[in-house]
């Protein structure tokens, strides 16, 4: 039970002897802890102005454009002229769009092969990275520099590597006899050559794995060594248990980054319609067949596959997550 | 009190990026400036400010300004500023965007307004054309490429053969790239250059007609797209598709393995011929007859005059008085009386401008729709890129069927 009277209230030691209150001290507490109780009318916390600059920009440029997004997928809208309303016209209209589910193929097959291939990559290269080697951190700014080059410019380089004429792999290839494959020009080379492209980059994902490694505890891979555990025992049973956390953040990132393939795919094209890619065909939908309204409903539409891939990956989350449970099972 | 300043940074840094989107007000007193809107690169950038600069000192009617848009960026930030208000007044379209922009109004039409300024009789049909959309005017051509065959003439002297004269068919030209056809050379290549389109016309065929009918599907057509599956996929005569994009057309016939290829008129293949390791004599042939028609692809592109320009004479003055300067600029112009001024630009051309000046005669663009980009799309996935490539060698089947399929989509689009 509290003690209501101002005096009882704990006063700082002031030293080895407590001095006593007068009453002009007793008397300015006991007002300073009735305007405490009194409520009052609080003011708002500066701290909200200082983020208010990031929800200022959220909703100007993310939220508001995807309102206006959803409200143009319901519409025919050139770019350049006035948009007319459609309805669910865009969306009946995708439903036997050829195009658009040939598009979404090129994506899930590239996202399918590359996304496993790139974490197997980027753990392996972190495995060898993670060793006691002359040069490791020149190693791992070498690995990791992909990571940090705009898609861009890396579309631009592998433009050149790839080029059926002058690139750098069919002149390696010639140069030891062999006529080099039409990468970007022949539509069976093209996923390949995306997929080397992505396996190029895996540097990205290394950075984390090497975290991860560290975590493993070394005495966890003693024992097992101990017992007689070969190093691939040790990786299957020890090692890649202990990493599922970071498996299952660089799967989920993954997937969503193959779905969001655009700047390299934008540069380096594909014969046959294979390097058309889901965001490009969204993206010259609305820009050179002008057709924003349509493009719009692509993009809801795809936001809708997204969502649905990356809950169908959560919904398997428990088997990502080391716990004694998942031990038992 | 203690408050104030976090609050005024934060306050600040609400406003600033706000602030920046604001522009400068034209509010200068004199004549209106025009901004020009173009995809050259940083050297002829430099060229075109000079020729605006010289614009500028020689009247007081309007001022010019350049902004140059990268090229691989250009529709899509022209689109953007048009739709958010702020479109260039004049600007480069090549041919295949005009219908789309005029038919959503963002061009000023020229027609009845700028002939007293530039002699439209100067254009040939084939360069104007594209730049017509129902009848009316909407851009001023500033440059024309009609597409030719070059030849390795070293090669046809090698196989006894007589260089082309420009009367020959292609039935002729098959026979002459089989003649110049062996083991490890190829009299001819193609990925895509000539347009398929191309043999159609030259059967009496057409994609589209110039009312907008989808006739890609129609005998003539259908003859002419026989033809070009037929030159594309001979292995006696052309290089097999395959090889052809890994290699490169332009590459393989620079280093003599192709006898033949086609493209524009003031492509640069003279001087990369004289630069390779085995030069040889480069000659310039006028692209050959189909059976109907005599008729070779002519590339342009127009500037226009965006409709947002309030003082419209000023504009057609700017328009019509930069049509002419860049006419003698280094470009080929598209104009009958400038045809022969290849040969100043490049002087290596001098050799070939009778040939330049026929093609420019017999020269045609596509009848372009405002769905053309999408109808790009449409005939290159389903028609053109299977009957170059054989179906990726499984075969085409019958071409009647492809292109019966092909018009069924093209129709959707158009008629959407």
């Amino acid at each position: 039970m509290p003690d209501p009277r101002p005096d009882a209230l704990p006063d700082a030691p002031t030293g080895p002897t407590r001095r006593t209150r007068t009453a002009h001290e007793r008397a300015t507490r006991a007002a300073e802890l009735a305007a405490a109780a009194a409520p009052r009318r609080r003011r708002p916390s500066p701290a909200y102005l200082y983020i208010a600059p990031w929800f200022v920009a959220f909703a100007l440029f993310a939220l508001v454009p995807m309102v206006m997004s959803l409200v143009m997928s319901l519409t025919d809208w050139p770019v350049i002229g006035s948009p007319t309303w459609r309805g669910l016209g865009n969306f009946t209209e995708l439903a036997r769009d050829a195009q658009f589910w040939k598009s979404l193929w090129v994506t899930v097959r590239f996202g399918v092969v590359s996304v496993p291939l790139g974490m197997a990559a980027a753990l392996t290269v972190a495995m060898v990275l993670n060793s006691n080697i002359r040069g490791l951190s020149l190693y791992r700014t070498i690995y990791y520099l992909p990571a940090v080059v705009s898609g861009v410019a890396v579309g631009l380089i592998w433009r050149w590597v790839l080029d059926p004429a002058a690139g750098l792999v069919n002149g390696a290839l010639a140069a030891v006899g062999v006529q080099g494959p039409g990468w970007l020009t022949d539509p069976a080379w093209v996923l390949p050559s995306y997929t080397m492209v992505a396996l190029w980059g895996a540097g990205g994902g290394m950075l984390t794995y090497l975290v991860a490694l560290n975590e493993v505890p070394r005495d966890l891979g003693e024992a097992a060594t101990l017992q007689g555990a070969g190093w691939w025992a040790r990786l299957w049973f020890v090692t890649l248990p202990l990493m599922r956390p970071i498996l299952f953040y660089n799967l989920v990132m993954g997937i969503i980054g193959a779905f969001k393939k655009f700047n390299d795919a934008y540069v380096l094209g594909g014969a046959g319609g294979e390097g058309n890619f889901l965001m490009l065909h969204i993206y010259r939908t609305a820009f050179e067949h002008f057709r924003m309204g349509y493009a719009s409903a692509m993009s809801w539409v795809f936001l809708v596959i997204v969502l649905a891939v990356t809950g169908l990956v959560f919904r398997f989350s428990d088997f990502w997550t080391f716990s004694r449970g998942n031990e038992e099972r | 009190m203690r408050h104030r300043l976090p609050t005024a940074v934060a306050a600040l840094a609400l406003v600033l990026p706000l602030a920046a989107c604001g522009g400068d007000a034209d509010a200068e007193d004199g004549p209106p400036t025009f901004t020009v809107a173009t995809w050259a690169n940083e050297t002829e950038a430099d060229e075109l400010d000079a020729i605006l600069d010289g614009l500028n000192d020689a009247q007081d009617t309007y001022r010019l300004e350049q902004m140059v848009i990268p090229g691989g960026e250009y529709y899509t930030k022209l689109q953007t500023m048009i739709a958010g208000r702020q479109a260039p007044d004049l600007f480069w379209l090549s041919q295949e965007y005009v219908p789309a922009y005029a038919d959503n109004g963002t061009l000023t039409d020229l027609t009845g307004r700028v002939e007293d300024a530039i002699d439209l009789d100067d254009y040939p049909p084939g360069s104007l054309d594209p730049a017509t959309v129902g009848g009316a005017l909407y851009g001023l051509p500033w440059i024309g490429q009609p597409y030719v065959v070059y030849y390795n003439a070293d090669r046809f002297a090698e196989a006894d053969l007589a260089e082309p004269d420009g009367t020959w068919t292609w039935t002729e030209f098959r026979e002459v790239a089989r003649a110049l056809t062996d083991g490890t050379r190829y009299g001819y290549a193609t990925t895509g250059t000539p347009p398929v389109a191309l043999f159609a016309w030259g059967e009496g065929g057409d994609y589209v007609t110039a009312d907008g009918e989808v006739v890609v599907d129609s005998d003539a057509t259908v003859a002419g797209l026989e033809l070009a599956h037929a030159i594309a996929n001979d292995a006696t005569a052309t290089m097999p598709q395959g090889l052809a994009q890994s290699r490169g057309v332009e590459s393989a016939f620079v280093d003599g393995t192709v006898a033949m290829m086609v493209g524009g008129a003031a492509d640069d293949i003279e001087r990369k011929v004289a630069e390779s390791g085995d030069p040889f004599e480069v000659g310039m042939a006028v692209m050959p007859a189909g059976s109907v028609e005599h008729v070779t692809f002519n590339w342009t592109a127009s500037t226009v005059l965006s409709a947002t320009v309030t003082d419209t004479e000023a504009g057609l003055a700017a328009l019509t008085d930069l049509t002419h300067a860049m006419f003698d600029w280094k470009i080929p112009a598209p104009v009958s009386s400038r045809v022969g001024d290849i040969a100043d630009v490049n002087p290596q051309k001098a050799y070939a401008v009778d040939v330049v000046t026929r093609s420019a005669e017999i020269a045609r663009g596509f009848h372009n729709q405002p769905q053309q980009n999408e109808l790009g799309s449409v005939i290159w996935e389903q028609l053109e890129g299977p009957i170059l490539s054989d179906g990726d060698g499984r075969g085409v089947g019958d071409l009647a069927d492809l292109a019966a399929a092909t018009a069924a989509k093209m129709r959707e689009v158009v008629d959407r």
